[in-house]
C-alpha cells in the first residue's frame, strides 16, 4: 500500500514544508501520493507533482477546502484511510491542527513531530523540550505522522507525475473561515531560512531590533528571530519567537544576540548547524551550546560584524 | 534534597508552597537580579517597588491571620505554625526583608484577632485588606534593652522606658522604640508600654494599638542596615501620644499573652533563614556545575564539592530542626519554648555557615554587588540577631531547660 | 454556558528531567510536578469566562493517579467549581485520554471544552484534536483570544507567519496558546477555600473503556550535547572564523 503526504499550501504556492515531509515518506514505503485540498488549486498540484520520489498526486477542489478548515480537511484524509497504511503532514500549525483528527477518525494513535524514520513502524521524536528522545513502535495497522520539518531535507523536483481528482463529501459546517492577518516581511521565512539572526531580552526595546539587528538580517539574508524574553517585552511579535513554545530552527547559522539562552530557547535552535552567541554576561548559558562565542556589548559588536562583512 | 518533603505535608501546605514559589521565581527574584542597585536607594520609600507587594496580594501572603470573617483566611489550627514557616521560607527565598515585611502583619493580625475589640476589628481588618500597601508593626525593642530584657531580671528596675497612663479615658503613651520591623512604614503598630512600676516587666507591661497619624506618634528615622534591606526597619518616639481607653490590648500581662506569637515567631524567623540558605544552595549549586575552572566545571574539583556537601548538610539539619520544632509548637508540646529557641539559634548560625560557602564558592564574584552572593551573606548575618540574639536566644533554652535552677534566676516567660 | 477543562499533571517545565540509569524511563524521583503550564492558561481562561457571567459553571477534568487530585485542586483554587478524576495508575496515550473525555463530556455535556494545546511532558499536541473529532464538534487549536457570541465562538489562532481566525459553531473544543493569557495564582485563600469544593472520581472502567498502548516505546535516550566551542576576541575574528572556518558565510 502506500503513504499519504497531506500537502502544505496557501492557494497559490506549495511551501516548502511539503517537499521535507515527502522525504520523510518515502522512508515509510515508497509509494508516495500527495493530497493537494483546496479551491483552485491546480498551480500547488502541479508543482507537487514534480516533487522527486512522488508517485501521484491527488487534487481535491471544493469551496469548503479553499481555508484548510480541519473539521472537512480531516473528513477528506480520513475519507482516503482505506487506500493508505500511512499519513503523512509536517508539524506545521495546520499539520499539528489537521493530523490528530485524522488519527482519531481512523482509531489510531498519531506520532508528533518525527525526526526520524527507522523503520516503516518506528520512529524517533522528541519529548520534554527535546531533553529526550523518544523512539516508539506504533502497533496500529495505520500510522499517522507528523515531522518535524528541519529533521528532513526537502526532496529534489524531477519530471511531473500525474495528477487525479478525488472525491470530496462535504460534511456539516461546523466551522468557518473569519480572516488571516499574515505578518509581512522580505525576509526570509523563519523554520526555512539559511540564516537566522535572533534578538533577547538584551537589545532593550523595538527600535533597537529594527535598528541594530534588522540591518545585520538584511546584509545576511537572514530571517530575524527572538527569544521568548523579547517576545514577552513586546520588542517583536510573537511569530518571530524561537523556542520550545515558538518556532524550532535548524538553519546553517544561528546567530543569538543578547540571548541567555534559556532551556526553552535552546530547545528550539540546538539544531542548528553553527551557533554564534554574542552576549555580554560571560557565564550566559548560550554560550555552551555555541561553536563562536563572542563576550561583547552586542550594541557595538553587532554594527562591527555587519561592518567586516564583504560589501554588498 | 533542600526543600520541604512533599511528604510531610498536606495538599493545602503543598499547593501554597507551590504558590509562593510561583510568584518568587516569577517576580521576586527577577526583581532582585536585575535591580540589585535598588537596596541602596537611600530613599527607603522608593526601594521595593509597590508593584512587588501588589504582586504578594495576587497569592494573598499579606493578610495571613485575618479571620475569615474579615475576608482573610483561617489555616488549620493544628498546622497553622508549620504552615507559616513553610511561606516564609518560600518568600524568603526570594527575599528575606520583602518576607519580614509580610510576617509582620501575619504576627500583628494575630494580636488583633485575638485581642482587639470587635468594632476596632471592623475597622481595621477592612483597611489592611483594602490596600496592598498597608502593613503593621510591633513595637517592642527600646534603645535600652530588647531581648536581653527577656533573661532575666523580671523585676521594677528592667520595666520597659516607655509608659502609658489613663488619662480622661485615654491612654497616654511617651517613650522611644527603636529597631522595630516595618516600623518605618507601617500604618497600624502595637506597641508594648509599661503600665506599672511597681512590678516586674511580665507583670506590668500592657500593649496598644496606636494608628500610624495618631498625635504624638512621629517615625523618626529609617535604620540603614546591613542586611534585609527591602524590610523598613524605623525608630519611633511617642509624646503625649494619646490613644482611647478601647485601643488597650492586653493590660499589664500583654507579654505573657503574646507568648503565643513569640513561639510562632521564632519558628518564622528560623524559617525565612533557611529560605535564605535555600537560595544560597541553589544559587551556588548552579554556579558550580556551569563555570568551567582549569577545563572542568567546579563541581568536579573535589574540594568544591566538599563544601556543597557541607552546605547541603546544614540545611538539611536545620530543616529537621525547624520541622520538629513547629511540630512542637503546634501540638502544644512540653519541649516548645526550648525547641523553637533551638531552631531560630541552630538556623542563625548554620546558614551563616551556608552563606560563607557560597560566598567563597563564586570566588571574585561572590564579592560583587551586581552577582547578589554578597546580599544573600548580608541577609544571613542580619538573623543572628533579629528576634533576639545567639546568646539570649541559648539562655532561654537553658532557662526552659532547667526551669528550677536557671529558670528560677532569669524567671519563667509566662 | 458550561465550561469542562481538562488539566495534566506533569514535571515543572524548569526541571530538567533526565533518564534513569538503565535508560528504562524518566527518572520522575523527587522531581516538583505541576500543572502543565498550557492547560493553566485553559483554566484561566474558563475563570474568566465564569467571572464574565458567561459560564454558568466551570468542571475540571484531570486523568491520572491520586495525585493528579492536587492539579484538580490548583484548579478548583484558581476558580473552577467542581472536579472529576478519571483514576488510573496506567501509562496514558492522548487517543485514550480522547476517549476518557469524550465519555466524561457526554455525561456532563458541556457546551465548550478548553484544554492546553500540548502537554509539556510528551509534547503530543492531539488531544483536543481528537476528542474534537471523537464528539463530532469543532475544533480551534493554538487558541490566543476567543470570544463566545451566542451559539457560536470566534477563535483568533495562532499560525505560522500569522493569525488566523475563526468562528466555531458550539459545542465546540478549543486548545489554548501561550499568549491567550496570563494566568493567575492559586491564592492562599482560595487554596483553603477549595478544599470545600467537590471532586468526584471515576474509573475508565465506569465508562467501559478500556486503556491500552498504541505505542510501544523502544527506547528513551538523551540528545547528543552540543559541545561548547571557542570564544572570539573581536567581531572581525569571528567573521573572519565563520567564513573561512565554518564555511557558512560567503
Amino acid at each position: 500500500m502506500s503513504v499519504l503526504v497531506l500537502a502544505e499550501h496557501n492557494g497559490l504556492v506549495l511551501d516548502d514544508a511539503t517537499a521535507r515531509a515527502v522525504t520523510a515518506a518515502i522512508l515509510v514505503d515508497p509509494d508516495v501520493h500527495v493530497l493537494v485540498a483546496g479551491r483552485d488549486c491546480g498551480a500547488v498540484a502541479a508543482r507537487a507533482a514534480m516533487l522527486a520520489g512522488v508517485a501521484k498526486v491527488l487534487i481535491a477542489d471544493d469551496g469548503d477546502l479553499a481555508d484548510q478548515l480541519c473539521e472537512p480537511l480531516a473528513g477528506l484524509i480520513a475519507g482516503l484511510g482505506e487506500r493508505y497504511d500511512a499519513f503523512v503532514a509536517p508539524a506545521t500549525t495546520s499539520g499539528k491542527s489537521v493530523m490528530p483528527r485524522v488519527a482519531a477518525l481512523l482509531d489510531v494513535m498519531q506520532i508528533s513531530d518525527v525526526i526520524a524514520v527507522e523503520a516503516p513502524d518506528r520512529f524517533r521524536r522528541p519529548i520534554y523540550a527535546g531533553n529526550i528522545i523518544q523512539t516508539v513502535r506504533s502497533r496500529d495497522s495505520k500510522k499517522v505522522l507528523t515531522i518535524r520539518t528541519s529533521a528532513f531535507s526537502p526532496a529534489p523536483s524531477e519530471h511531473a507525475k500525474p495528477i487525479e481528482p478525488v472525491n470530496f463529501q462535504r460534511g456539516p459546517h461546523l466551522s468557518s473561515f473569519v480572516a488571516k492577518v499574515m505578518a509581512r516581511s522580505d525576509r526570509p521565512e523563519l523554520t526555512s531560512a539559511r540564516i537566522v539572526v535572533s534578538g533577547g531580552r538584551g537589545l532593550g526595546s523595538a527600535e533597537n531590533f529594527e535598528a541594530v539587528l534588522a540591518p545585520l538580517a538584511d546584509a545576511l539574508g537572514a530571517a530575524l528571530g527572538a527569544s521568548r524574553a523579547a517576545v514577552d517585552a513586546g520588542f517583536v511579535s510573537n511569530d518571530l519567537q524561537v523556542g520550545q513554545t515558538g518556532k524550532i530552527v535548524a538553519p546553517d547559522l544561528y546567530i543569538a544576540c543578547g540571548i541567555s539562552g534559556a532551556i526553552q530557547h535552546l530547545a528550539g535552535m540546538k539544531d542548528s548547524k553553527v551557533i554564534v552567541a554574542i552576549n555580554k554576561d560571560p557565564e550566559a548559558p548560550i554560550f555552551q551550546v555555541a561553536d563562536y562565542g563572542l563576550v561583547a556589548d552586542l550594541f557595538e559588536a553587532v554594527p562591527e560584524i555587519r561592518a567586516a562583512m564583504p560589501a554588498g | 534534597m533542600i526543600y520541604a518533603d512533599d511528604g510531610s505535608l498536606s495538599q493545602e501546605q503543598r499547593l501554597m508552597r507551590d504558590s509562593c514559589r510561583a510568584f518568587v521565581d516569577d517576580a521576586v527574584t527577577p526583581f532582585i537580579r536585575s535591580n540589585w542597585q535598588r537596596e541602596w536607594d537611600m530613599s527607603p520609600g522608593e526601594r521595593l517597588p509597590r508593584s512587588i507587594l501588589e504582586g504578594a496580594e495576587t497569592i494573598g501572603v499579606r493578610t495571613l491571620g485575618v479571620p475569615e470573617a474579615h475576608g482573610g483566611v483561617d489555616l488549620e489550627h493544628d498546622t497553622e505554625v508549620r504552615t507559616f514557616a513553610l511561606i516564609s521560607e518560600e518568600i524568603a527565598r526570594g527575599d528575606s526583608g520583602l518576607a519580614d515585611k509580610l510576617v509582620q502583619n501575619w504576627k500583628v493580625s494575630i494580636l488583633l484577632r485575638e485581642f482587639a475589640p470587635k468594632h476596632l476589628q471592623d475597622k481595621w481588618f477592612p483597611r489592611l485588606l483594602a490596600d496592598p500597601q498597608f502593613l503593621l508593626a510591633h513595637c517592642l525593642t527600646e534603645p535600652r534593652g530588647a531581648s536581653d530584657r527577656w533573661l532575666p531580671y523580671n523585676v521594677p528596675e528592667a520595666a520597659m522606658h516607655t509608659k502609658a497612663v489613663l488619662k480622661d479615658g485615654h491612654w497616654v503613651i511617651n517613650g522611644r522604640k527603636q529597631f522595630i520591623s516595618n516600623g518605618f512604614d507601617a500604618s497600624l503598630y502595637v506597641v508594648y508600654a509599661n503600665t506599672d512600676t511597681s512590678v516586674g516587666m511580665l507583670q506590668g507591661t500592657s500593649s496598644f494599638l496606636v494608628p500610624r497619624d495618631t498625635p504624638g506618634l512621629t517615625v523618626t528615622k529609617c535604620n540603614e542596615t546591613m542586611g534585609c534591606r527591602f524590610m523598613n526597619n524605623g525608630e519611633l518616639v511617642f509624646e503625649d501620644c494619646r490613644v482611647p481607653a478601647d485601643h488597650l490590648l492586653v493590660q499589664n500581662t500583654a507579654l505573657g499573652s503574646a507568648g503565643k506569637y513569640f513561639r510562632a515567631g521564632k519558628i518564622i524567623q528560623a524559617a525565612k533563614n533557611l529560605g535564605v540558605g535555600v537560595a544560597c544552595f541553589e544559587r551556588t549549586a548552579d554556579y558550580v556545575q556551569n563555570y568551567v575552572q582549569g577545563g572542568r566545571i567546579l563541581i568536579k574539583h573535589q574540594a568544591v564539592a566538599l563544601r556543597l556537601a557541607d552546605m547541603a548538610t546544614r540545611i538539611e539539619a536545620v530543616r529537621s530542626l525547624i520541622e520538629r520544632a513547629s511540630r512542637a509548637v503546634d501540638e502544644g508540646h512540653p519541649d516548645m519554648d526550648a525547641l523553637c529557641n533551638m531552631a531560630k539559634v541552630y538556623a542563625s548560625e548554620e546558614i551563616m555557615k551556608v552563606a560563607t560557602h557560597a560566598l567563597e564558592l563564586h570566588g571574585g564574584n561572590g564579592a560583587m554587588l551586581e552577582f547578589g552572593i554578597e546580599k544573600l551573606f548580608r541577609d544571613a548575618a542580619i538573623f543572628l540577631h533579629m528576634d533576639a540574639t545567639v546568646d539570649v536566644s541559648r539562655m532561654k533554652i537553658i532557662k526552659t531547660m532547667f526551669p528550677a535552677t536557671a529558670g528560677k534566676y532569669a524567671g519563667p516567660e509566662n | 454556558m458550561r465550561i469542562m477543562v481538562a488539566v495534566k499533571r506533569v514535571v515543572d517545565p524548569n526541571v530538567k528531567v533526565r533518564l534513569l540509569a538503565d535508560g528504562s524511563g524518566i527518572d520522575l524521583t523527587g522531581l516538583k510536578m505541576t500543572m502543565n503550564p498550557f492547560d493553566e492558561i485553559a483554566v484561566e481562561e474558563a475563570v474568566r469566562l465564569r467571572e464574565l457571567a458567561i459560564a454558568s459553571e466551570v468542571l475540571v477534568v484531570s486523568i491520572g493517579p491520586d495525585k493528579a487530585t492536587e492539579t484538580l485542586r490548583t484548579a478548583l483554587a484558581m476558580g473552577a467549581d467542581r472536579g472529576l478524576l478519571i483514576k488510573t495508575d496506567a501509562p496514558i496515550e492522548p487517543l485514550s485520554v480522547a476517549k476518557l473525555l469524550r465519555a466524561a463530556a457526554i455525561e456532563e455535556k458541556p457546551d465548550l471544552i478548553l484544554l492546553g494545546k500540548q502537554a509539556i511532558d510528551d509534547d503530543c499536541n492531539q488531544t483536543g484534536q481528537m476528542l474534537a473529532a471523537q464528539l463530532g464538534w469543532a475544533q480551534g487549536t493554538f487558541a490566543s483570544n476567543l470570544a463566545v457570541e451566542g451559539d457560536a465562538v470566534t477563535v483568533t489562532r495562532e499560525v505560522d507567519g500569522g493569525s488566523q481566525t475563526v468562528r466555531l459553531v458550539l459545542p465546540a473544543v478549543i486548545t489554548v496558546d501561550l499568549r491567550l493569557n496570563e494566568p493567575r495564582y492559586a491564592s492562599l485563600p482560595n487554596i483553603m477555600k477549595a478544599k470545600k469544593k467537590p471532586i468526584a472520581e471515576r474509573q475508565p472502567a465506569d465508562y467501559g473503556i478500556v486503556v491500552e498502548q498504541r505505542l510501544e516505546i523502544v527506547r528513551l535516550e538523551e540528545p547528543a550535547g552540543r559541545l561548547a566551542g571557542i570564544k572570539v576576541g573581536s567581531a572581525t575574528e569571528l567573521v573572519e572564523r565563520l567564513r573561512s572556518e565554518a564555511g557558512v558565510l560567503s
